[in-house]
């Protein structure tokens, strides 16, 4: 290594790589409609370009690319479980690519980093697949025709959790 | 607090009976009208709008680390041209007057340089100047001259509209033109060199940072509400329950990001060395451990505090990791020793909690110290010392007779020569009395004067060594080459008398002296030792025993230099200037400060104290050897 120049600060590879593991899952859920499909690969090149050049804006960019195409693919008719999929798979390639950013900003390729990346991995990855069981469980447990009133009324409560959720400070006082 | 509780249990309630609906319809006796999805799906896209125009500008923030790998840069001196030009001497003396504008300063220095290096009387400088005529570059000729016929002055639109950023090119063109009418030229046109120095300060060590940030939001998961208010409002407004349904990721990412914590993080450092007093260059392990003893940290980055000074040589100061409650992780990294003291930093944390939401920076305390004291080799080169007789033997010829080694004259002999001296043979051959006279040897005394402060940290390499370091491995190498020619010798630093070693002879006092030259703070790159300022110079002047003789490394930055040694010199210490040359010729600035230096240089000169210039790439046994052989 040489002595007089900065250490090599480009993102991490075991998270750069887990992240493209996430936005191929995620493409793979848009294979319903050829629409979709293609989004899912323009953002997904756009997420690799990030992660080359080290760019949190474009990770972020092919990430929201991601999910309008599977939100496009599912709002042309993809199955409810490869949607919620699709979308779980892109914020997961957002965050795993953001952490692949900031350790290689903080920290640099060089630096063993690997137990911290696998540990954040892992409980995200848990935390996405939580969230897509909760979701097939919802769904498969609904009656076939939803009353508008049972949709309205999870609507409204998810929102209102989201709201309290935005107040929830995760720094202690 | 209060709003967040009702708001939650609010959600809660709302949740439960829309999976109560959902499960056996028509459980709640409210009657929804169809038409009232689509509203609420437009009213939630509505908000989606508004949070993503205020979180537009909201950024993904981390802790910045120091670049820690590397040692602290070199820079040349003159990066701040007024402060080059305020210190410029005139064309009459070292001190040159003071003028409000730049462009009088400027003309001042363009008449300096033209009498001091060019030989023009000051009249003929000025005259030169203001008509135009000293230097064949057109804009900074005109930039300088007042005089000039009103047509020559032509009055283009790009005169009339000149701004502030093309007054200023023209200012810097001039300052090259006094530069090229001086000799210095820039060596690569003027385009900065790449390297760490270019683009402004590094930070390179732990040390002056805060040492608790506070808790900080990263904003990893900004944006995954808007996923979900984007699927909601798109859901309810196109009727696909997919689409409404993938909200749910959003939903359950911003819960995981505010629900996990991040506890306090107490954890313990200890830092083992490989070798604390190493010699110069040699490669030393530095083995770290860190130990929890708070609750289980899921995301730690760690950055070792590695001196300044110091260069990482093999591994990586910078380790990231989860650590359970109790454990303790170890990592090792070599950095190459330089000489001189080197103290460790604390070690810089970096804590995040489990989604990666919010982090911490904190400072660990942990003291190291590398001392790595140089066994120089000494000079070999015959140190260039001034004619000064004492009462000491030694082997400083002087130019009267006595008693000694070398063959001098013989002489007659009168009544108190010693019997020794009496040249026995001549009275045996001739009968007359002769004394025999030989050189007298005598030793010196010398003190060799270090300038140690701030502004002297300058070299023209970016990876090359400060003048204060070139004086210091001078001074390591000077010192027992003196004191092998019988010298009685001292050290000294500029700054007052902190640091002071009275001249003296033995081998205690040479090993002194190398401890001194090794470990001292005024000698050290990176401990921030600011001498006093002026009023230590007295002090110093009363320190110094008579009929001592000076040896000052100084680069000659600064004409409060050159007026200090013309003082040590007329107050009766013979002084002789070892100048390391740190001056360089990237910038117009670096140019300007070569000139100054040149022209105080040929100042002390002038004032009869031998100067011998440093150049960078020269060894001190050549520069001594050529100045001897000189003289």
């Amino acid at each position: 290594m040489s002595t007089d120049h900065r250490i090599d600060h480009g993102p991490t590879r075991p998270s750069s790589a887990l992240a493209l593991v996430a936005a191929v899952t995620t493409t793979a859920a848009g294979v319903y409609s050829p629409v979709a499909f293609a989004g899912c690969l323009v953002g997904g090149l756009v997420l690799v370009t990030g992660l080359a050049a080290g760019e949190q804006r474009a990770v972020t960019t092919g990430s929201a690319i991601l999910v309008v195409a599977v939100l496009t693919g599912g709002a042309a008719g993809a199955p409810i479980v490869a949607t919620l999929a699709g979308v779980t798979g892109a914020l997961l390639a957002l965050d795993l690519g953001s952490t692949a950013l900031s350790l290689g900003e903080q920290l640099g390729r060089r630096a063993p980093t690997l137990r911290l990346e696998l540990v954040h991995a892992t409980a995200s990855t848990l935390v996405g697949l939580g969230i897509v069981t909760a979701g097939t469980a919802v769904h498969s447990a609904a009656a076939e025709e939803q009353p508008v009133t049972a949709v309205l009324g999870l609507v409204v409560a998810a929102v209102v959790l989201l709201l309290a959720l935005r107040r929830v400070d995760t720094v202690p006082d | 607090m209060n709003r967040r509780r009702l708001l939650l249990g609010l959600g809660v309630v709302l949740f439960g009976a829309g999976v109560a609906e959902l499960v056996a319809p028509g459980t709640l006796p409210v009657p929804v009208a169809e038409s009232l999805l689509t509203e609420v799906g437009g009213l939630t896209l509505l908000c989606a709008a508004i949070l993503f125009l205020l979180g537009r500008g909201e950024r993904l923030r981390h802790t910045d680390t120091p670049e820690v790998e590397m040692s602290a840069p070199t820079v040349p001196p003159g990066a701040d041209l007024e402060s080059v030009l305020d210190g410029f001497p005139g064309p009459d003396g070292i001190r040159g007057e003071e003028f409000d504008t730049r462009r009088r300063r400027l003309t001042e220095a363009a008449v300096t340089v033209l009498t001091r290096l060019r030989g023009l009387d000051t009249e003929r400088a000025r005259e030169r100047v203001a008509q135009g005529e000293w230097t064949d570059r057109t804009r900074a000729a005109e930039y300088l001259a007042d005089d000039l016929p009103e047509p020559e002055r032509e009055l283009t639109l790009r005169r009339l509209f000149a701004s502030e950023t093309a007054r200023e090119r023209s200012r810097l063109r001039t300052v090259d033109a006094i530069a090229a009418a001086a000799g210095v030229e820039s060596r690569d046109d003027g385009r900065p060199r790449d390297g760490a120095g270019s683009d402004g300060a590094v930070e390179t060590g732990t040390a002056g940072r805060n040492s608790d940030s506070g808790y900080r939001r990263t904003g990893n998961w900004a944006g995954v509400s808007l996923v979900m208010l984007v699927c909601v409002g798109a859901g309810l407004l196109l009727g696909r329950p997919a689409v409404l349904l993938a909200g749910a990721a959003g939903l359950g990412y911003a819960a995981y990001a505010r629900s996990t914590r991040l506890g306090s993080v107490d954890l313990s450092v200890s830092r083992s060395l490989g070798e604390t007093d190493p010699d110069p260059g040699d490669q030393v392990e530095v083995t770290v451990t860190v130990t929890n003893n708070g609750g289980l940290c899921p995301d730690l980055r760690l950055v070792d505090g590695v001196p300044a000074s110091l260069p990482v040589t093999g591994g990586s100061p910078r380790y990231g990791t989860a650590l359970r409650a109790g454990g303790s992780v170890t990592f090792s990294y070599t950095v190459r020793a330089a000489a001189g003291r080197h103290e460790f930093g604390p070690m810089l944390v970096v804590a995040r909690n489990l989604s990666s939401s919010v982090e911490r920076e904190r400072l660990v305390a942990v003291e190291s110290e590398i001392r790595a004291v140089p066994s120089p080799e000494p000079l070999r080169a015959s140190v260039p010392l001034r004619h000064q007789p004492t009462r000491y033997v030694g082997d400083r010829v002087t130019d009267t007779g006595g008693e000694g080694l070398g063959f001098r004259t013989v002489r007659e002999y009168k009544p108190g020569d010693s019997l020794a001296r009496i040249d026995w043979n001549r009275r045996a051959r001739t009968g007359e009395l002769t004394t025999l006279e030989f050189d007298r040897e005598r030793a010196a005394r010398v003190v060799i004067l270090l300038d140690t402060r701030q502004s002297v940290r300058t070299g023209p390499e970016p990876e090359g060594p400060d003048a204060l370091k070139r004086s210091v491995a001078g001074a390591q190498r000077l010192f027992p080459a003196l004191l092998d020619d019988g010298h009685q010798v001292g050290i000294a630093a500029f700054g007052g008398g902190e640091c002071y070693l009275a001249p003296d002879t033995g081998t205690r006092h040479r090993e002194r002296g190398r401890e001194l030259l090794a470990s001292d703070p005024a000698f050290q790159a990176e401990t921030g030792y600011r001498p006093r300022p002026w009023y230590w110079i007295p002090r110093l002047r009363a320190t110094l025993p008579k009929d001592t003789q000076l040896l000052v490394f100084s680069p000659l930055l600064d004409p409060k230099t050159v007026r200090l040694v013309r003082r040590l010199e007329a107050h009766g210490h013979p002084t002789t200037v070892v100048s390391p040359d740190p001056t360089a010729t990237e910038t117009p600035g670096n140019r300007l400060m070569q000139v100054r230096r040149r022209l105080l240089v040929s100042h002390l000169r002038g004032a009869g104290v031998p100067v011998l210039d440093w150049g960078p790439s020269v060894s001190l046994d050549e520069l001594f050897t050529r100045e001897v052989t000189a003289r």
